[in-house]
């Protein structure tokens, strides 16, 4: 993943309205690459009663996704059409080769699996040392006996049905079980069954936010503020870093912005050792056919945003 | 807002509520009921001093006479009764409303403004009415102001007490950091102790010749006898008493100028980084006990960020200039500074400025037991703000002029101060407040007189920076030693006790009685608050500024209406324009409602919210709620008629909600639900408003953010 690190296209996944990002890969590159770190909305398979730590898969905002896609970086599947059409026109080939990449996936897995439960065998024959002769009976075997025997430990764990005389049984059998007895997997994402379609049309609706383009532009990260009464929360470089420098709201050109929801933020953010920015962009008013655009018609680029900070001042 | 203004109160009405009981051990001699009793007991000075619930006892401004209650089981009472009912009958008390006040209705504002001083009073007192423009909701602009010149008629107002009371917690935070850092330090100082040999002693750090012998208390090591060193060449007993400071300051006068004539000095490291800064002596009795020379004054206050250089240009223009701080007690007691880093200096964050000295100058004040108020603190602030006013480039000067001893290592003492500063009046430093973010924040308070851009106090110069320093002294070649300046001592004089400083910032001020000084304060009634003035109580007539003619209600309504929109809409332009969902007519409909459920009102804008809602009033209590107005819709007959869509959001809900939670008020959403324009116009034709407010219903909801991890 070294090489195509600048032109990698990041699928984002329109599902029920939400844009989500399900390879992990695919987030880590819009984090380090373009400064989007997203909400985490997925649950944790390793601790599923709790929402504190959220997991997989990754849900941008509307404008997060747009400014992926016109930054060439990313585009948009429309999952509930895209996933199903792909699906049926797969021929005898891809199929062959999905099932190929499924066989590596589980390959690794095991590797994986085995690596782990050898240092867990190893963990415990430390700790068990002076535990009575026929535990070390039994671990010693095991560990000594190298690959073998770790299948035959994985098949145990992966099979289920030999709970209580695992030890005893699981001898003999491994060299013929170990194919068929790789873990069940359940993959996180079907990049192997689907390819990439950027051309798809679902980018075009989406909504854009200059201020986002802007604030990303100039190197800043964005957080929902929903917490802080804000559209964003801008940080100066990534939030594990960084407390939030800003606490953003994007309003139209020429939209009115009533005062008391200017003093509220401007209250609520300098409350927070922040500063509230507002922001709008020029081109909105171009696009919407603004009265007076011809003034300055020619002036500004796609980024002429204008961006002010309020503070208040009697705290 | 409620402070330690009431608690006189509450103690006298108290007693004054107990005293048909014995209330306390004198009550049990005196007889019953005499405001005597309270007077002794409470306060003595001020014994015409009548409580809280006294003042404020009406809730509204009308009186009513309402006949004495009947007790069966009391025979008495009956006649009490019938004397009340024969006095009313006979001769009965005048017509409510008997006073009526008048207020002039001022377009720009959109306010109606009372200038007359018992009207003001009367509708403060009698129900929480309107505001001063001058103040934050009581007209206490005088009492203010007297208090300030020094009149015995002033009084420390509410607001006064904030300031105060921030001021305090500021402080207080700052101690707390300093606490904190101390630790640290102190356990940096014990791993530096581990590594550094004894053979690593650091080379003094202005370059003086270290051959004398320190005696430095057992506690400290070797490490910290280079920032003791560092301005007293003698050797001394460390709990200096004012004898060995003298002694010490006529040394100083020859030592150490001398001894660093030929030596090439070091520059005096700065106490960069907020550790050091935090862990410098913080009062008067720590500079005495250890005579630490180098005491740069940490920065607080806006004026000392202010003047932090802000670009590597500003750095090079800083002149090695060397400012001694004097203690400002007006104790004789003086302290000997030489060598301490000028104020520019010490405030540049260049990283390799970082240096031992810095650290272990706070270290050795850290390892004291800092017991200081931070008086200093306060002192140093009130200097450098005032420097503040005259812009930074005249910092140095103002400090001359306030008694604080300048040298130059490599000048003779007797060397004007205008020398001294040319090299840094050669180029002004232009500063404005900026945001700038930094890894350390030394203070995010600005005081309420600071100027909200210092530059435009370059302009015109307060006249006591002209009297005493070079106001002037831009306009004086930089050769010619400018005679202010001159005429301000040098020499380690005796310092000016901060009193006089501080009389020197209010000269122009002086001591006034009541009657001098002229009320500039008016009271401000907002539309809502003068309607039902008028409309309801019929206490209040609102003048026309142009005519001077009182606005008849009707009329004051469509003003009021029109005025609610910005631009205002055109009055005349009959009342098509104006409908059932007028800003003013929403929020009057929820002021009315409120007020008539006898809860007090007030706009509550500095929160964020339309109103606030007091129990009782301001001075009583702090107001409990926070009133977001939402216009509802739902008359299906206002399908037809275009109406402004909500566009509240999440975001602007949880905002609204937080900063309530902040000021610990709960967040109440009272939807309107507007009549639709036909319904309004007939009742408004049939009943008047009386009957179209009656279209009118209210809903309230109060909103609390549940946390599943907070609210268990």
């Amino acid at each position: 993943m070294a090489s195509p690190v600048a032109d990698r296209q990041v699928r984002i996944s329109k599902i029920a309205g939400r844009y989500l990002v399900f390879d992990i890969d695919d987030v880590v590159h819009i984090r380090r690459q373009h400064g989007i770190c997203s909400v985490f909305t997925g649950t944790m398979p390793q601790n599923p009663t709790q929402n504190v730590f959220l997991g997989l898969p990754v849900e941008l905002y509307a404008e997060e996704a747009r400014l992926l896609v016109d930054k060439k970086a990313a585009y948009i599947a429309d999952e509930s059409a895209d996933h199903l059409s792909q699906l049926k026109t797969l021929d005898e080939t891809a199929r062959r080769e999905y099932i190929a990449s499924l066989k590596s996936q589980r390959r690794n897995a095991q590797l994986v699996f085995a690596d782990a439960k050898a240092r867990s065998l190893a963990k415990h024959a430390d700790k068990r040392k002076p535990s009575p002769r026929d535990q070390v009976a039994k671990d010693g075997p095991a560990i000594s006996s190298g690959p073998e025997d770790r299948k035959t430990s994985i098949v145990d764990g992966a099979g289920g049905d030999t709970l209580f005389d695992s030890r005893p049984v699981s001898k003999p059998i491994p060299k013929t079980v170990t194919v068929e007895a790789m873990p069940a997997i359940t993959p996180t994402t079907s990049n192997a069954l689907i390819r990439p379609n950027p051309s798809s049309a679902a980018a075009l609706e989406l909504p854009s936010d200059p201020l986002l383009a802007y604030l990303n532009a100039r190197g800043y990260f964005i957080t929902p503020g929903l917490r802080f009464g804000g559209d964003y929360s801008v940080y100066p470089g990534d939030p594990f870093r960084f407390h939030a420098h800003y606490l953003a709201n994007s309003y139209g050109w020429d939209e009115e912005i009533p005062m008391l929801d200017l003093l509220t933020s401007g209250r609520l953010g300098t409350a927070v050792k922040k500063s509230y920015l507002l922001g709008a962009a020029r081109n909105d008013q171009r696009a919407a056919g603004g009265p007076n655009v011809s003034a300055d018609g020619d002036k500004g680029g796609d980024e002429d945003v204008r961006v002010f900070c309020v503070e208040w001042a009697a705290m | 807002m409620p402070s330690s203004e009431e608690v006189p109160g509450h103690a006298v009405a108290s007693a004054l509520a107990s005293d048909s009981a014995p209330a306390g051990s004198v009550a049990t001699t005196k007889p019953l009921g005499t405001l005597t009793l309270a007077s002794t007991t409470s306060e003595s000075s001020t014994p015409t001093k009548i409580p809280l619930y006294k003042v404020y006892a009406l809730p509204v401004p009308i009186r009513t006479f309402p006949l004495p209650a009947f007790y069966p089981s009391n025979p008495i009472s009956l006649i009490h009764l019938v004397y009340a009912w024969l006095k009313q009958s006979i001769s009965p008390p005048p017509a409510e409303p008997f006073i009526i006040h008048e207020g002039l209705w001022d377009p720009r504002t959109r306010s109606v403004h009372i200038n007359d001083s018992k009207s003001i009073r009367a509708l403060w007192e009698q129900g929480f009415f309107g505001k001063g423009s001058l103040s934050r909701s009581e007209p206490n602009w005088l009492k203010r102001e007297l208090a300030r010149r020094g009149s015995l008629g002033g009084k420390t107002v509410s607001e006064e007490r904030t300031e105060s009371r921030r001021e305090e917690r500021r402080l207080a935070k700052w101690e707390r950091a300093k606490a904190e850092l101390e630790v640290v330090e102190r356990q940096r100082l014990e791993e530096a102790e581990a590594h550094i040999t004894p053979a690593e002693e650091k080379p003094l750090p202005n370059g003086q010749l270290g051959t004398e012998e320190v005696v430095v208390p057992s506690g400290l090591t070797s490490l910290e006898r280079a920032p003791l060193l560092n301005g007293e060449p003698s050797s001394q007993e460390l709990p200096v008493s004012a004898a060995t400071d003298l002694i010490l300051q006529a040394e100083v006068e020859s030592v150490p100028l001398k001894t660093t004539t030929n030596v090439v000095p070091e520059s005096p490291r700065p106490p960069v980084g907020p550790a050091e800064l935090l862990a410098l002596p913080n009062s008067p009795q720590d500079l005495a006990r250890y005579p630490t020379p180098a005491t740069p004054k940490p920065p607080v206050g806006p004026a000392d960020l202010l003047a932090f250089p802000n670009s590597l240009a500003d750095l090079v223009s800083v002149p090695p200039l060397v400012v001694g701080v004097a203690s400002s007690d007006p104790a004789p007691f003086h302290l000997p500074f030489v060598d301490v880093p000028s104020p520019q200096r010490d405030r540049q964050t260049d990283s390799k400025a970082v240096s031992d000295h810095a650290q272990l100058n706070g270290v050795s004040n850290g390892l004291n037991d800092h017991l200081g108020k931070a008086s200093a603190l306060d002192q140093d602030r009130d200097v450098l703000v005032d420097a503040q006013t005259n812009g930074a480039k005249v910092n140095g000067v103002t400090e001359t002029a306030n008694g604080i001893i300048s040298h130059v290592p490599s000048l003779p003492s007797s060397v004007p101060m205008a020398e001294v500063i040319t090299p840094q009046k050669a180029r002004p430093l232009k500063r404005q407040k900026s945001v700038r973010f930094s890894p350390k924040v030394e203070s995010t308070t600005f005081q309420h007189f600071d100027p909200p851009s210092p530059n435009r106090f370059t302009g015109t110069p307060p006249k006591r920076s002209n009297a005493l320093n070079g106001g002037a002294m831009d306009a004086v070649p930089p050769a010619v030693p400018s005679p202010p300046a001159a005429s301000a001592p040098p020499a380690p004089v005796a310092p000016t006790p901060l009193a006089e400083h501080n009389e020197a910032v209010s000269s122009l001020d002086f001591p006034v009685t009541v009657g001098e000084l002229p009320n500039r304060e008016h009271f401000q009634l907002s539309p809502e608050e003068a309607f039902f003035l008028a409309f309801v109580l019929g206490v209040l007539t609102v003048l026309d500024p142009a005519t001077g003619a009182p606005i008849p209600t009707d009329q004051l309504l469509s003003l009021f209406r029109a005025y609610s929109y910005f631009p205002p809409k055109e009055i005349s332009s009959s009342l098509d324009a104006l409908q059932p969902s007028d800003p003013f007519l929403v929020n009057y409909v929820v002021y009315h409602h409120f007020r008539s459920l006898g809860w007090v009102p007030r706009h509550g804008i500095k929160f964020g919210v339309d109103f606030i809602l007091y129990q009782r009033g301001p001075v009583f209590d702090h107001s409990e709620f926070g009133i977001i107005i939402m216009p509802s819709f739902s008359d299906p007959l206002w399908k037809e008629h275009e109406h402004d869509a909500a566009t509240k959001s999440w975001s602007w809900l949880m905002g609204v909600n937080r900063v309530l939670a902040h000021v610990l008020k709960g967040l109440v959403l009272v939807y309107v639900d507007v009549p639709s324009p036909p319904v309004f116009d007939k009742a408004i034709k049939a009943g008047g408003l009386a009957a179209a407010l009656k279209q009118y219903t209210i809903r309230e909801v109060m909103v609390r953010r549940f946390s599943a991890n907070r609210n268990r």
